[in-house]
């Protein structure tokens, strides 16, 4: 529950327990007035608050008014039940930390994942590594360099810092270097690779070019580099990052991108293709959406949109 | 304004409270996006206060459900954000029409029981303060009498009763946790902190 909604909450309990214990004077009754119209959200607020003190008189008021037949034992009110039982409710127990032992060398170690699925794994030196959708990796580690090849698909890092020991991502052409920061790289058919920061800096350049001064990329920079252009930076504002990570959670993000691209986008993570209307193909669509379930994007973006959808054994159909 | 709040708040203890911690659950589930789950709840509730003649709603919870639905959809067009992502997304919020009366009545005992459990959950003053006045339906002064305190502190015991109560019902029960975070605040932070070198 967001603060906000418990402030809301509280300031609407207030109002019910001086509105229970005693009559309002005309200032107050205006200054309740004035708290229930400021926002949408006091009205429902403050009914939810009465009704929670209403509910209290069912230990007493069932008894009285329902003569409820399955209620075969009535309970009478018994307050001293009440606070024997008090004491046994149970805390909750919280189990967390995954204790994983890792040797300080290992030879090259290869990590991917299938269509659809993800991999969270942590590599010798702490560094975590996310794998999105369809992807490959290779990892080795020396005692100088941290190299990890991207073969295909998209990948998360979260780098674990030793200043010491360069950690390095290469994507095709394209070397990213960090020391400790967090980044996904993408080698995706077709696309440019592609690198977004989402903390530190990392500086890219291309294998093989050893003088020159790398291309750096820090916070919220996504860097592009074509196989045969020069390495350009955008920089990506914070919303547009957490739509572009969403696939860590499972998610999918679009910001006003058609069902075109959108339908592309889950072909990525689902072997159940959508196939739009060509009629249609150029309606955009936003919004957050679970990965593998393009029937469910496909039905939501139809209710929006006011469109039809027939789902068929390996395709959905939007028209 | 001229709808009587207090008897919409009974109507609503009866007919919605009871279910918000399945709706809770369910919105839960659709994993909405840019928009808060307790907004919603909030106008849920804010429409059924609204609503022009409860009495005649005869199917309360699903009613809650679909009213949770068109807020969504509302929103949805509004913004033209879906913010639908689950496996079962706006379809979660429908009840199949075999079960729509399967659930909606509460039974009497386990009422009570959910009641008594949440009471159990309060500091001992405001439940005594709550007891008191709401049970035993005592005036505010001879509940300050009672327990010695003064009627400022009734009032005060009162509102922090029901604020702790809107959170204990709303969650269908599973109360310690959310009683105790209060208290314990941070604790789950640090120890999910990742040791870093």
């Amino acid at each position: 529950m967001s603060l906000k909604n418990q402030e809301i909450d509280g300031l609407a309990a207030d109002w019910v327990a001086r509105r229970d214990l005693a009559t309002l004077s005309d200032a107050e009754e205006a200054e309740f007035q004035a708290w229930l119209a400021a926002d949408a959200r006091h009205l429902g607020a403050y009914g939810r608050a009465e009704a929670v003190l209403s509910r209290l008189e069912r230990l007493n008021g069932a008894a009285l008014d329902s003569p409820a037949p399955e209620a075969e034992e009535q309970p009478r009110w018994n307050r001293r039940r009440l606070v024997l039982t008090g004491g046994i409710a149970a805390g909750v127990a919280t189990g967390w930390g995954i204790a994983q032992f890792l040797p300080k060398t290992i030879p090259e170690q290869a990590y991917s994942t299938a269509v659809g699925e993800f991999r969270k794994v942590v590599l010798a030196d702490r560094s975590v590594v996310t794998l999105n959708t369809d992807t490959k990796i290779n990892v080795r580690f020396t005692e100088e360099l941290r190299e990890i090849r991207l073969i295909q698909g998209e990948a998360f890092f979260e780098v674990a810092k030793n200043k010491n020991r360069p950690f390095i991502v290469s994507a095709g052409e394209t070397q990213v270097r960090a020391v400790g920061t967090s980044f996904t790289v993408s080698l995706l058919p077709q696309k440019p690779v592609q690198v977004l920061v989402k903390e530190g800096v990392v500086e890219l350049r291309r294998a093989g070019e050893t003088v020159g001064i790398p291309v750096r990329a820090s916070a919220n920079i996504q860097a592009i580099a074509p196989i045969d252009a020069p390495i350009v930076t955008v920089a990506v504002p914070e919303e547009k990052l957490a739509r572009n990570l969403a696939w860590q959670g499972g998610q999918i993000a679009f910001d006003n991108q058609s069902l075109e691209e959108a339908a592309n986008e889950f072909a990525r993570y689902s072997r159940v293709r959508i196939v739009v209307d060509p009629a249609i193909s150029e309606k955009t669509i936003t919004g957050l959406f679970a990965t593998k379930d393009p029937v469910g994007f496909a039905k939501a973006a139809a209710a929006v949109l006011k469109l039809q959808v027939e789902v068929r054994e390996s395709e959905v159909r939007i028209f | 304004m001229t709808l009587d709040l207090r008897e919409r708040g009974r109507w609503l203890a009866r007919n919605v409270l009871p279910h918000e911690a399945l709706l809770r659950a369910k919105l839960r589930n659709m994993c909405l996006y840019d928009l808060d789950i307790e907004d919603v709840i909030q106008e849920t509730y804010a429409r059924f206060m609204t609503h022009q003649s409860l009495e005649t709603i005869r199917y309360p919870r699903q009613y809650a459900l679909l009213t949770a639905r068109a807020i969504i959809i509302d929103h949805v067009r509004h913004s033209r954000v879906v913010s639908i992502t689950s496996s079962g997304n706006l379809e979660l919020l429908e009840i199949p029409a075999q079960d729509i009366n399967s659930e909606e009545r509460i039974e009497f005992r386990q009422e009570v029981e959910t009641v008594m459990a949440a009471l159990n959950e309060l500091p001992e003053a405001c439940r005594e303060t709550l007891i008191l006045r709401r049970i035993e339906g005592l005036p505010q002064k001879e509940v300050a009498a009672r327990l010695k305190i003064s009627e400022k502190t009734v009032e005060k015991y009162m509102a922090t009763g029901v604020r702790l109560l809107i959170n204990l019902f709303g969650r269908g029960g599973k109360v310690r946790a959310n009683t105790s975070t209060t208290q314990e605040s941070g604790y789950s932070e640090d120890v999910a902190k990742k040791p870093r070198d």
